[in-house]
């Protein structure tokens, strides 16, 4: 939550760090995370003056955050697929070991499906809020969820993973 | 388990990050870049009314400009030699003083060619003369700068202090006539306003619909060219004139002299319109985004191709085209006196500025500016 009567060099200085996590969680590398923060921010200084509800802020740099990074993965899906996955960032010091485990299979996701993850489980949004942030039905956000936690249980058979139904 | 653990390892995950500083000179280049990109789809009459409304709210809501004064004070200025060329009349190239910004930050380059850092962060320049220089700051005040230039012959070292711009704070939009007599801005209420700097009167407000934007202030008679209502409105004593704009667009970046209205229009194409009669008649057409001189009697244009090709146009008087003979890409032209058309260009190494004399057959020079993102008066 923001101060509504905030300026946009506040705004940047207060909510950098988390939304920088939020856009690692949906790169999954250190550069592209930086890269799509600062795009988004620029878009939002720009338009600043429009957003009345300053509180909101936050919300629309996700918004255009997740625009962003949709556009990058449709031109992506068009190049090669790797099974590498490039620039592990850092070893993530203090996270136990089965969050790292979960992690790396979170990051092998396809794009679209580890945003469903992180917008429900990491920004606690609703299916439907969800869907609304990445202009799809509820339908999808709740068939990608099921596939991903499907996904992360093969992959992971040690977890017992179930889904959450909200 | 539950996918509470997928929660709890995201938020660990997230946690553990270490966040990068930020960067930002990377944030204010990009910011330039978007302000850039905004302004050229405006400029084609791209946006719609709703749009253009973020954007004119927007020119009063960017403080953003790391470690620069973007708000209020007077600004001290800091005069250095421009670096591509030694200071000398001939190198300067301009009659007067030259406003421009060098990322996002207000210059003018003098008639010796020296250049003046005048330590303020700036959303647009307002307008220019050879005694003063409006600009619109990001909190949406007009402020003024004076030139102050000796009188011990023409090597008398130029200064410019700022001045009380004796206008409100926070309007939504502003411009300077060509001929440096008339300031008009739309306040935060949405009223029109004129002032005659020469005469020293005011108009009295007028009442416009939301969203309006002032394209400009015609050069001699003070009429106000209002973007209202998706229309194109010239508002002068005695009436009204309504501009036409084609493919649904609303002008804003349009241009006004006594007689005539150059509508940027959004099939990228500039019409000239005379107003003299009190209807808009057209009287030529120019390609791409261009700007009545202050008199009104040439277009200077700027032709941005997909692919990258840019080219820098001049409409005559006689209603001919002609190519400007500027050394690499055209990204802005502006107008510095009836006669001179000023370019910035972006060449592989960066971006200069170049004033191409256009009173006879144009030719063009190098001016001693050069930087990343240089922006002129508009």
């Amino acid at each position: 939550m923001t101060d509504p009567d905030l300026g946009f060099e506040e705004f940047v200085a207060a909510r950098w760090a988390p939304l920088y996590r939020t856009a690692y969680l949906l790169c999954g590398t250190s550069h592209e995370a930086e890269d799509l923060l600062q795009s988004a921010l620029a878009t939002t200084c720009v338009r600043w003056g429009a957003i009345r509800d300053k509180g909101a802020a936050d919300a629309y740099v996700r918004r255009t955050m997740l625009n962003l990074a949709q556009r990058h993965w449709r031109r992506r899906r068009r190049e090669v697929a790797t099974e590498h996955l490039p620039d592990p960032g850092h070893d993530h010091l203090g996270a136990r070991a089965d969050h790292v485990a979960l992690w790396t299979e979170v990051r092998r996701l396809p794009p679209r499906m580890r945003a469903v993850l992180v917008l429900r489980y990491f920004e606690d949004l609703s299916v439907s809020e969800t869907a609304a942030a990445l202009g799809c039905s509820e339908g999808t956000v709740k068939s990608q969820t099921h596939h991903a936690v499907d996904r992360l249980r093969a992959a992971l058979p040690a977890l017992e993973l179930a889904e959450d139904h909200a | 388990m539950s996918t509470t653990e997928i929660r709890d390892a995201l938020h660990a995950v997230a946690d553990s990050t270490s966040v990068p500083l930020l960067d930002r000179t990377a944030l204010q280049r990009r910011v330039a870049r978007e302000r850039r990109a905004v302004r050229a789809v405006r400029a084609v009459g791209g946006l719609g009314a709703a749009a253009a409304a973020v954007l004119l709210v927007s020119v009063v809501g960017v403080p953003f400009a790391g470690g620069g004064d973007g708000g209020g004070g007077t600004t001290t200025e800091q005069a250095s030699p421009a670096p591509a060329e030694a200071a000398s009349s001939q190198a300067a190239g301009v009659a007067a003083p030259l406003p421009y910004l060098r990322d996002g930050r207000l210059h003018v380059l003098n008639p010796q060619g020296v250049d003046h850092e005048l330590g303020l962060d700036v959303e647009a320049v307002l307008g220019s003369t050879e005694e003063f220089v409006y600009v619109l700051d990001r909190v949406g005040d007009v402020r003024r700068f004076d030139a102050v230039h000796g009188d011990e012959g023409p090597g008398s070292p130029w200064t410019f202090e700022e001045v009380d711009s004796s206008t409100p704070q926070a309007v939504t939009s502003a411009r300077l006539s060509g001929d440096g007599r008339f300031l008009g801005w739309i306040d935060g209420d949405g009223r029109l306003v004129v002032r005659d700097l020469l005469a020293g009167t005011t108009t009295s407000p007028v009442d416009l619909p939301d969203d309006s934007h002032l394209s400009d202030v015609a050069q001699g008679s003070g009429a106000a060219l209002v973007s209202q209502d998706g229309d194109l409105v010239l508002h002068r004593d005695g009436g009204q004139v309504a501009v036409r704009t084609a493919a649904d667009g609303y002008g804003q970046a349009s241009t006004a002299s006594r007689e005539r209205v150059a509508v940027v229009d959004r099939d990228a194409v500039t019409r000239v319109y005379d107003v003299s009669s009190g209807a808009a008649e057209l009287v030529g057409e120019v390609p791409g985004s261009g700007y009545l001189s202050p008199y009104g009697d040439r277009v200077a244009s700027l032709v941005l191709r997909p692919g990258g090709a840019a080219r820098a146009l001049l409409w005559t008087p006689s209603g001919a085209v002609v190519e400007l003979p500027v050394e690499g890409r055209p990204v802005d032209v502006a107008w510095s006196g009836e006669t001179t058309v000023v370019v910035v260009s972006d060449l592989a190494d960066g971006s200069v500025v170049q004033a191409c004399d256009v009173g006879g057959r144009p030719s063009c020079r190098r001016l001693p500016v050069e930087g990343e993102d240089l922006t002129l008066a508009r």
